[in-house]
């Protein structure tokens, strides 16, 4: 096997490799900002020193997430506190306005997905960290990471294209909850989790 | 009829629609008295998914598993994602329960915001059925957790048929329960499931103090075929 | 190195691509995503996320006033569903209430003024700005011989702004629409010397002849239908329904009894029964006595043959006598009518004839289902059948709450070549014989508005209808329009007060009668009004999906009345037809044209467009009307907008 003569077939192997393992993860997802820089460590910090709960408010009856309105936000911010830019958009362009936030959530599920976080948090006491990780100490809010062909965030998949070496909190395909849910012994039907 | 579609995010109709190709997941049907008498009665009978036990026919025949009976709660589960569309289900189904898709769903200029999140919407190519309302379950599955619970009382979980229905025909309750008031109601003479003698233990009881509707609504052929075997 | 790439080498940097793309994680991550692509088409419309929210409020497409609470997601009504033990509904919703919140959405639905030219339904509707519209309104109210201010809706505390444009305007007249259920007591109420309010209590009677009414199908709210319906299956005091029609409705499969009348041919039966009446003495003792022109009547009726009568109903003598016994022993016995839709103008005549049988079967008896008390309404306002044929030049309909107007054939009998039709609606609605101009109105959920009505058993009733959205811009609800009528027929305007504070007025009026009782949502009670401190309080409660129910009318003598007043109308009709020697009936019963037959889910009174799910589920199932022809106003949309809606 003289490997000059299968030259390009090695080339060809480097250039798929390359393709598929470094420029196609990286092309694959687009980074779009939040509409607003927002952190969540000074907010649960000593001098405000909030819970997750304050604002994430879980009822009966609403799916998934449970980002608050713009009027959680007015409840404090009606006029700026502090100094800093972001805080003087969320003033003058949401709060005077009154119009929504539009947030990039995260852990976005598609909308045959039935999620309840009543179910997770309150019966099986779940803590937000784990499937949520630091986010809630975070300094302030990654871009959000767009999958360009399906449109919902990497962190549904995980950072690691491979799903290998994921932190235990990332990944939300139907997978990670089914795994999860075996292990902890619920049983896992169809419209457990669909709609 | 209407509460479930509003519930269910049943879009108005494409244009051509019949009644063969619609989607009425709960449909009432028009029984009229059979003979020549001048004053014939009428009933009304609605018909949704029966909600067949164990094994209904439906979900032996699906390719996708795309159909699944909850032993938890007795309710057949239709996952429209998972739905390619050959509908074997729909030839499989004996009331013919189930609707497919022909278009996709169209909506008014801003109707689309009256669209209720707690139903999956379908597109077009995919089999729909009655799910009992299953998104009302969850949330009164919610509602029992946020109380604390893991049971959930009978009073918040109430379908939209059950709910819209100004006389108060249809009923919703634990089979299981023995003590309860449906329990007690499908034992009282006059009730009876329709097509029972196929063995597909539907979980939808009617319950007439009409002769005339019994018998009609529990026809077979059998006798006919006896004929013709018979010559 | 060679420098050409030759064939072999592409095959091989193929064949290696190929391998190294396989070992790398693209083609099964690409999978796995054009699945979830596949998935979500944009163009399939998908359900807004947030947080969910309830807001209680009262239905007001029909006068009844049920009980109606939005599920909201992000503030967007999603659903509809009833308030349990609310006084009107008990928790029930008709077909147009549970799809009112995709009215604000109907295709029909227009956001700036419209002009439709006369002529056919299917015409073009030509926008119009709002100063254009104005100013040819302006126009013609100026130049206007006669113009009939009609309010669809009547008795809101905004109709008093539309009597008020009615007397400040040259040659104006306001005129209020009745639902069916009004123009029966209305017309017994002229009956009376003095000036009476006559209510039915449908819960006493035990015998209902019922002529066209869609009792059980749109006639009241779901509830009273289904309490008509459990009586029929014998729980509560027992009815007897005799249902005329010539068709068979909801109502006629439901009856006790079905009697099958030629089309068109209900007005001689009930002039038949009131002469089986006559002819076998049954009529009422007090009848007989307070009735000033009894014999008149008698000698009136006596010359028309009961054979023709019978013959033109399509039964016999014998059935009519059957009847009238039944009505008079087997009291307390009622009779309703439905005129609707009629084109022959024979419509109110049903309703004269109607209401002379309900005076003869002497419903003033102790105890009896028709109650009356003194009145407290000083004026008399006219009827649309009493305006002179084809003198109308200017018809301003105020269908801002209804959407519709229920009285088409009477404004194509009373306006003039000419006539323009202004109506105030959020939908385009044609009505054929005129040149239109359509004013955008607020649609349902976006309005204000009071409900007032009377309960089965005679009591007053009101609620208020909050809106659950701002109202777009340039729509106008009735207080706006008369303002901008004003200003556009003289110039000026004087300040009129807000819809809401008219409302308020009313309400602390209610407050001051300490009269009835309020039911309050929150905590589904029923309370006296006199533990409600202030009108802020009671306006709180019914601006929450609560409602207002005022005492039981005490029985007051009435004094003496004149059975001609009313039955004249009905007789002169017959005489016509009798001297018209070309009977209707002699042919074949398949060749007489059917009569015209309403869409029967929802039938409300005068009630607005409806959602295009109601077509649709009543074409997909086997419920559609018997004659398929039936105008249908949602399923087809004989008008295009062009361009399209703001």
């Amino acid at each position: 096997m003289n490997l000059q003569q299968y030259r390009w077939f090695l080339v060809g192997i480097v250039v798929a490799a390359i393709t598929g393992w470094i420029v196609f993860p990286a092309a694959l997802y687009e980074r779009i900002e939040q509409p607003l820089q927002f952190s969540h460590n000074v907010h649960i910090g000593e001098s405000v020193g909030m819970s997750c709960t304050d604002c994430h408010q879980m009822n009966a009856g609403e799916r998934g997430a449970a980002i608050p309105a713009v009027s959680k936000c007015a409840e404090c911010h009606s006029e700026a506190i502090g100094t800093t830019e972001a805080e003087l958009k969320l003033v003058e362009d949401y709060i005077k306005t009154e119009r929504e936030i539009p947030w990039l959530v995260y852990s976005q599920q598609p909308q045959n997905v039935h999620f309840s976080h009543i179910a997770h948090t309150g019966r099986a006491n779940i803590r937000c960290e784990e499937c949520h990780g630091p986010h809630g100490e975070s300094e302030s809010l990654r871009p959000f990471e767009r999958n360009r062909i399906s449109g919902y965030s990497r962190d549904i998949w995980g950072s690691s294209i491979t799903r290998v070496g994921n932190a235990p909190w990332e990944g939300k395909k139907m997978d990670d909850c089914a795994d999860c849910h075996t292990k902890r012994g619920v049983v896992n039907s169809c419209l457990k989790c669909h709609q | 009829m209407l509460a479930c579609a509003v519930e269910n995010n049943i879009p108005p109709a494409h244009a051509g629609t019949t009644d063969r190709t619609g989607l009425t997941w709960m449909r009432v049907h028009r029984i009229e008295q059979q003979g020549n008498d001048a004053s014939t009665e009428t009933v009304y009978l609605p018909l949704m998914c029966q909600q067949c036990d164990e094994h209904p026919p439906c979900e032996s025949v699906c390719p996708q598993k795309a159909v699944e009976y909850d032993p938890e709660t007795g309710i057949v589960a239709q996952i429209p994602v998972r739905c390619l569309g050959c509908r074997y289900c729909m030839t499989a189904c004996p009331y013919h329960a189930r609707y497919f898709n022909w278009w996709d769903p169209s909506w008014p200029a801003g109707m689309e915001k009256t669209l209720n999140p707690g139903v999956s919407t379908r597109m077009r190519g995919v089999v729909e059925k009655c799910n009992l309302c299953h998104g009302r379950l969850q949330e009164a599955r919610e509602q029992a957790a946020a109380s604390g619970t893991s049971v959930v009382a009978g009073e918040t979980f109430v379908p939209a048929c059950v709910e819209a229905c100004p006389t108060r025909a249809i009923m919703i309750g634990d089979l299981a329960d023995p003590g309860s008031e449906i329990a007690r109601q499908i034992k009282t003479p006059g009730t009876f499931r329709l097509l029972e003698q196929l063995g597909t233990q539907p979980k939808v009881y009617y319950s007439s103090a009409r002769q005339w509707v019994r018998e009609q609504l529990q026809r077979t052929i059998a006798s006919t075929r006896t004929e013709v075997v018979n010559g | 190195m060679n420098h050409r790439i030759s064939r072999r080498d592409l095959l091989q940097f193929a064949g290696g691509s190929a391998l190294g793309l396989l070992l790398s994680p693209l083609p099964w991550k690409l999978l796995d995503d054009s699945a979830i692509w596949t998935q979500n088409w944009p163009w399939n419309a998908e359900p807004l996320r947030g947080p969910v929210s309830n807001l209680l409020t009262t239905c007001s497409l029909c006068p009844s006033g049920c009980g109606l609470r939005f599920r909201c997601v992000s503030g967007n009504p999603i659903s509809t569903h009833g308030i349990p033990e609310h006084p009107a509904s008990h928790g029930t919703l008709c077909p147009a209430g549970l799809l009112a919140h995709h009215l604000r959405y109907h295709p029909q639905r227009i956001g700036r003024p419209v002009r439709l030219a006369a002529g056919a339904p299917f015409v073009e509707a030509t926008p119009l700005t709002t100063e254009e519209a104005f100013n040819a309104i302006g126009e013609r109210l100026r130049s206007s011989k006669s113009t009939v201010v009609l309010d669809a809706r009547p008795d809101r505390a905004a109709s008093e702004v539309l009597k008020q444009l009615a007397r400040t305007l040259a040659n104006a007249t306001y005129v209020p629409e009745h639902t069916e259920r009004d123009r029966t007591i209305r017309a017994m109420a002229s009956a009376f010397d003095q000036q009476v309010e006559i209510s039915f209590d449908l819960s006493s009677v035990r015998t209902i002849l019922s002529v066209r009414a869609p009792l059980i199908d749109g006639w009241h709210s779901p509830d009273r239908a289904a309490a008509i319906f459990d009586r029929r299956a014998g729980t509560g005091s027992p009815l007897f329904i005799i249902h005329v029609d010539s068709t068979p409705s909801r109502t006629a499969e439901v009856a006790d009894e079905w009697v099958k009348v030629h089309p068109g041919s209900e007005m001689v039966f009930v002039l038949g029964i009131i002469g089986a009446l006559l002819d076998e003495g049954l009529t009422a003792p007090e009848t007989r006595q307070r009735a000033r022109d009894f014999a008149e009547l008698r000698s009136a009726l006596a010359p028309v043959s009961r054979e023709w009568i019978s013959a033109q109903c399509g039964m016999t003598t014998d059935k009519l006598h059957v009847i009238a016994r039944r009505l008079a022993t087997q009291g307390p016995s009622l009779a309703l009518a439905d005129g609707q839709p009629d084109p022959n103008g024979r419509s109110s005549a049903l309703h004269a004839a109607v209401a002379c049988l309900n005076l003869l079967t002497g419903s003033y008896r102790h105890r009896a289902p028709v109650r009356a008390h003194r009145g407290s309404n000083t004026e008399a306002a006219p009827s649309l059948d009493a305006i002179t044929d084809g003198s109308v030049d200017v018809f301003l309909a105020d269908e801002s709450i209804s959407g519709s107007t229920s009285t088409e054939h009477l404004l194509a009998q009373k306006g003039s070549r000419n006539c323009l039709l202004i109506s105030l609606s959020p939908f385009v609605v044609p009505h054929a014989a005129f040149e239109q101009i359509v004013l955008p109105a607020p649609a349902f959920g976006e309005m204000l508005t009071d409900v007032p009505g009377v309960s089965d058993d005679g009591r007053e009733t009101l609620s208020v209808t909050i809106p659950a959205f701002r109202s777009q811009e340039g729509t106008f609800n009735t207080v706006d329009l008369c303002a901008a009528l004003l200003r556009a027929v003289a110039g000026t305007a004087d300040a009129s007060p807000s819809t809401e504070e008219l409302i308020k007025d009313r309400i602390a009026s209610v407050l001051k009668t300490g009269k009835g009782h309020v039911f309050k949502s929150s905590d589904r009670t029923i309370v006296p009004i006199g533990s409600l401190s202030s009108s802020e309080e009671l306006w709180t409660e019914l601006t929450a999906g609560g409602a207002w129910s005022g005492d039981q009318p005490t029985r007051k003598p009435t004094g003496s009345f004149r059975l001609m007043r009313i039955a004249r109308p009905a007789l002169e009709l017959c005489e016509q037809e009798r001297r018209d020697s070309r009977s209707r009936f002699t042919h074949d019963e398949q060749s007489a044209p059917p009569a015209p037959v309403r869409i029967v889910d929802p039938i409300l009174q005068g009630t607005t467009v409806i959602s295009p799910l109601i077509s649709k589920l009543r074409e997909e199932s086997g419920l559609r009307p018997f004659h398929p022809e039936a105008f249908d106003q949602a399923s087809s949309s004989p008008v295009s907008v062009k361009p399209s809606k703001a």
